[in-house]
């Protein structure tokens, strides 16, 4: 049992409580735009649940899972006490309170704005402040994170920073420069017309900022399901990790290129010229390396797992892998959902092929397989790992968990899969009703059923995973029966170039891409002077 | 295990050379076609115009949209996208001629794709967006409002017409419209 | 709990990873650079017979051109322009002046609690928004609303008059019932109201009207106005006889309504008897 087990608890319950209810949701907004008949449709009703569906999956499932497993790593990791338990505690305060805002303000009908904003649309002033009380709280894990590693270099000189609290501590900085352009363009745009302040906003300048948050959120949200598979799964499988140094490399990797590159959502938009968009799609192709390069060190270390276990021939060590171990599983569930939204992120990269998908349920599938898939599932999987050293209790069942990852992966290819066909066709996002009438439209019909059934079976999994968490609270206590938590030893221990057990270097060059990629754009709003738009509230009536 | 360190970092970075590669390759081919196809984003200088006076004054007055054969011979279609109505719900197009699509909003960010085809930009309050392109086929063709725009987005559609180029027949002024079904 | 440290590299030139690395990263940032603020832009402007320096200006966003075309400054459907300066002004109205100024102009036909004397053909104003009023009073003052009897009355208003008069009349409020009750309505005209219609691409009247939805700034109520009056707008939008609806929304609505649908809708907005 962990000293913090009620504090990393209150984070994952909290994010996963959020997760069961927008999903029911997002099974909703499916039905909705479907050819077959919902209750309570309306364009109001669509809206809202969109809004809270992102908000809830995006900024409540990620953050709050994201903290409660770093406080996790902080402890199994560095193996000695979190510093300012009391403050994790504040954090968490501030993001409940926070998420609560955004429920109450979404779900009153005053926030309809998506969790993409869209000024001059301009909800309450409170959904806002929400998010910004979410965001803060974060922002005090990412200083506990800090500490926690610096005191352990502290105590610990000439030795390398475990590598799954490395990472941990490289999310922590991520998040820190990623949250600084939504922060800005709520902070000085969107909060000061909320409040009736200002009557107009400079709509290319909102967008800009949040590019800069947009992409890097992604990386956030995936490096715990990194963390995993360097870490977890290799130990799990009685293997080793084939190289710590090159999972340092892309961790370090995502942070530098993960932030120069949000411009490549704005490829279609008309408030940048070419040059900038072009900078940027070339440092995207430049984030792909680092997940190329764990695919090949999570597959050498899995390998030398099967091979240990008896695995002959080239493939051989595939099948002598323990899949039995739901975490096992879930690492190849997610590695092939990788493949496809992998190849679609290649697409979307390029801005010749973006104008094709752009806006379309391409787009929406993409993040869905690659985020709900990928990344999700290893959310599950880290949960079913970690639950018995915070609870002291084992599973009754790690069949009913496999089932539970099967399930989401199977549910996830058949919903997305058709968006993906869709939105190659031309089918268009964020549309409460489709005229199924219409020829051009009609043929969609089974394409749209195929991918509620993946809904339904996605709710369903979301449950299941659900039941299985409280039925670790229900078994009886076995603490002796949970095994400790160790993470994976790399092959070849030393080595560590001194830059790659801290993050110094790293964000000097951070701020020089950053600079060099961001400074322009966003100064060409006061160099340019566009017109403004006016403020369209959705919070009050004319 | 028998796989000693100098072995690791060589499959390493063998693996990390082909990676690198690829990458490059891949952006070799966007490059490819920037120049050789002269494929750029939407909207490549910028252009800027006031939400507020759209309708009041400049070539976004309603009696400018819809398609000109401009005096040069471009053939240009004006279109104001605002909540919750393109104007004009119907464009007609010469086939295999060169397009240019000028569209601003009045109000909120709105997007803009013609189906079938790789016509799709945003529209931004404060700028014009351009896109330029050449239809292959005759027909009508979906071109719905792909960006939220508000609560009437899902019902925010309009249509181009591709006409061939015998059938395309602009008035005296330039101005060609959708004949009524 | 434990993993096993791994040890730091002890390698006479401790930086020498970094320095690679930092190399690495300031290539591929060079030829980021390069490539798209100089290679790409210089060769595509060559092939439309720009200089280098325009071409790197335009790639930039450096240069921006106004908003070209043949520009044609006739044929305005409406002058008002929703600036943050205008919205201020509007916003500024002052009610009780605009309650003084309606003794002498206003109250013979909309009465001091701006329901109005004859529903066959005029509005109820009680309770609408003020930047409804005051659009909809500039227009016909500009002569873009065709209104012969309201004309010489709001011919002589100031800017701060019709602001004043539109904050008076959107202070009250004094319907028979509570906006919110929803009327009865039929599940045809309650899905055109709250969905729309995609097949014709009709927005839901809720989109903008009557719902806290962030549509059009100058949308009017509708809830509580009179039957007659508005079948009576919509078919004067449908028409083209009225044509003061900017981008030309309401003019496209109203002439793919149905005559039915034009009388249930007007019914619905009369509100709950």
């Amino acid at each position: 049992m962990l000293r913090n087990s009620r504090l990393i608890l209150a984070h994952l319950w909290l994010a996963f409580a959020a997760f069961g209810a927008a999903i029911v949701l997002g099974l909703w907004q499916m039905w909705v735009r479907s050819p077959f008949a919902a209750p309570l449709a309306s364009s109001e009703n669509y809206f809202m649940s969109v809004t809270a569906h992102g908000s809830a999956m995006g900024y409540v499932l990620t953050t709050f899972f994201i903290m409660g497993f770093g406080y996790f790593v902080a402890e199994t990791a560095l193996s000695r006490p979190l510093p300012f338990p009391r403050l994790a505690w504040t954090g968490f305060t501030l993001g409940i309170v926070g998420a609560l805002l955004v429920v109450a303000t979404v779900f009153s009908g005053r926030a309809t704005v998506l969790f993409t904003f869209y000024p001059p649309l301009t909800a309450t002033p409170w959904f806002y402040v929400g998010l910004v009380m979410v965001v803060v709280g974060s922002w005090i894990w990412c200083a506990l994170m800090l500490v926690a590693m610096a005191g352990w270099k502290r105590d610990n000189p000439g030795q390398a920073v475990p590598l799954a609290m490395f990472a941990t501590t490289a999310n922590a900085v991520l998040w820190l420069w990623t949250t600084v352009g939504v922060a800005a363009e709520l902070l000085f745009i969107v909060i000061p017309a909320a409040f009736g302040w200002t009557q107009a906003v400079d709509v290319g300048l909102t967008r800009t900022l949040f590019s800069w948050t947009l992409h890097a959120i992604v990386y956030f949200w995936l490096i715990p399901a990194y963390i995993a598979f360097y870490t977890m799964a290799p130990q799990l499988a009685g293997g080793r990790l084939y190289s710590d140094l090159m999972a340092r490399i892309s961790f370090v990797a995502f942070l530098i290129y993960g932030l120069p590159v949000g411009l490549h959502h704005l490829f279609m938009d008309p408030e940048h010229a070419t040059g900038f968009k072009s900078v940027q799609m070339v440092l995207t192709v430049l984030v792909a390396v680092p997940t190329l390069l764990t695919v090949f060190t999570v597959c050498a270390s899995m390998e030398i797992a099967g091979r240990l276990r008896g695995g002959r021939g080239l493939l051989g060590w595939v099948a002598a892998l323990p899949w039995k171990q739901p975490l096992v599983l879930a690492t190849g569930l997610s590695f092939f959902m990788l493949w496809f939204g992998g190849f679609g992120g290649l697409i979307n990269m390029s801005y010749g092929m973006n104008a094709m998908v752009h806006n379309t349920s391409w787009v929406t599938a993409h993040f869905h397989m690659i985020f709900g898939g990928s990344v999700v599932i290893m959310y599950f999987a880290i949960s079913y790992e970690i639950w018995p050293r915070l609870t002291g209790r084992m599973a009754p069942s790690l069949g009913l968990q496999r089932a539970q990852l099967w399930s989401w992966a199977v549910g996830m290819m058949t919903l997305s899969l058709p968006w993906h066909w869709l939105g190659l066709k031309g089918q268009w996002r964020r549309v409460a009703q489709f005229d199924y009438t219409d020829p051009a439209i009609s043929w969609w019909t089974p394409w749209m059923a195929m991918s509620l059934v993946g809904g339904i079976l996605l709710v369903g999994s979301a449950f299941l995973f659900l039941w299985n968490l409280a039925s670790f609270h229900r078994a009886g206590r076995s603490a002796e029966a949970v095994p400790p938590m160790n993470f994976a030893v790399a092959l070849h221990s030393g080595g560590t170039p001194a830059a790659l057990n801290g993050f110094r270097i790293w964000n000097i060059l951070v701020l020089v891409l950053m600079v060099a990629a961001y400074a322009f754009p966003i100064a060409q709003s006061f160099i340019v002077k566009p017109p403004y738009a006016v403020v369209h509230r959705v919070d009050r009536t004319n | 295990m028998a796989i000693d360190e100098h072995s690791v970092a060589r499959s390493e970075r063998r693996w990390a050379t082909a990676m690198i590669t690829a990458s490059a390759t891949l952006l070799a081919a966007i490059v490819y076609a920037s120049l050789g196809a002269h494929i750029t984003p939407p909207s490549n200088s910028l252009e800027t115009v006031d939400p507020a006076t759209l309708h009041v004054a400049g070539e976004f007055v309603e009696a400018n949209l819809g398609t000109k054969v401009e005096s040069g011979g471009e053939v240009v279609a004006r279109i104001v996208t605002a909540q919750f109505a393109f104007q004009p719900a119907c464009v007609v197009v010469p086939q295999d001629t060169p397009v240019t699509f000028r569209i601003a909003s009045p109000d909120v960010i709105h997007g803009v794709m013609i189906l079938g085809t790789n016509v799709n930009s945003m529209v931004v309050p404060g700028y014009v967006s351009r896109v330029r392109t050449r239809f292959q086929d005759t027909g009508d063709m979906l071109m719905p409002c792909h960006e939220f725009c508000g609560l009437g987005h899902s019902q925010m559609l309009a249509h181009v017409r591709v006409v061939a180029k015998a059938d395309f027949k602009p008035d005296a002024n330039g101005r060609a419209t959708c004949a009524p079904e | 709990m434990s993993t096993e440290p791994t040890k730091l590299s002890h390698s006479p030139k401790p930086d020498g990873f970094a320095v690679k690395a930092v190399g690495f990263i300031g290539a591929t940032a060079a030829v980021a650079w390069g490539l798209s603020l100089v290679a790409i832009p210089v060769l595509q402007g060559q092939q439309e017979g720009l200089d280098w320096f325009t071409s790197i200006c335009r790639a930039v966003g450096i240069s921006t051109r106004p908003g070209g075309g043949e520009a044609k400054a006739d044929g305005a459907v409406s002058l008002v322009t929703w600036s943050p300066s205008v919205l201020s002004r509007v916003a500024a109205g002052d009610a009780r002046k605009g309650e003084e100024l309606a003794k002498d102009t206003c109250t013979s036909c909309h009465n001091p609690n701006g329901l109005s004397t004859d529903p066959a053909t005029m509005p109820s104003i009680t309770g609408q928004p003020a930047r409804a009023l005051y659009k909809q009073l500039w227009d016909i003052k500009n002569g873009t609303r065709i209104n012969d009897a309201m004309l010489p009355l709001v011919q002589p208003l100031t800017d701060t008059q019709v602001a004043d008069l539109a904050a008076y009349y959107s202070s009250l409020n004094v319907r028979s019932f509570d906006i919110r009750l929803e009327p009865e309505a039929s599940d045809a005209t309650l899905k055109l109201i709250n969905q729309g219609d995609a097949a014709r691409a009709l927005p839901g009247c809720r989109s903008c009207h009557d719902a806290p939805s962030g549509g059009p700034v100058d949308a009017p109520h509708l809830v509580g106005q009179y039957p007659a009056y508005v079948a009576a707008q919509l078919r004067a939008f449908a028409g083209g006889e009225r044509r003061n609806d900017v981008a030309g929304r309401m003019r496209a609505i109203a002439a793919k309504l149905t005559p039915a649908e034009i009388e249930s809708l007007a019914r619905y907005y009369e509100g709950p008897r």
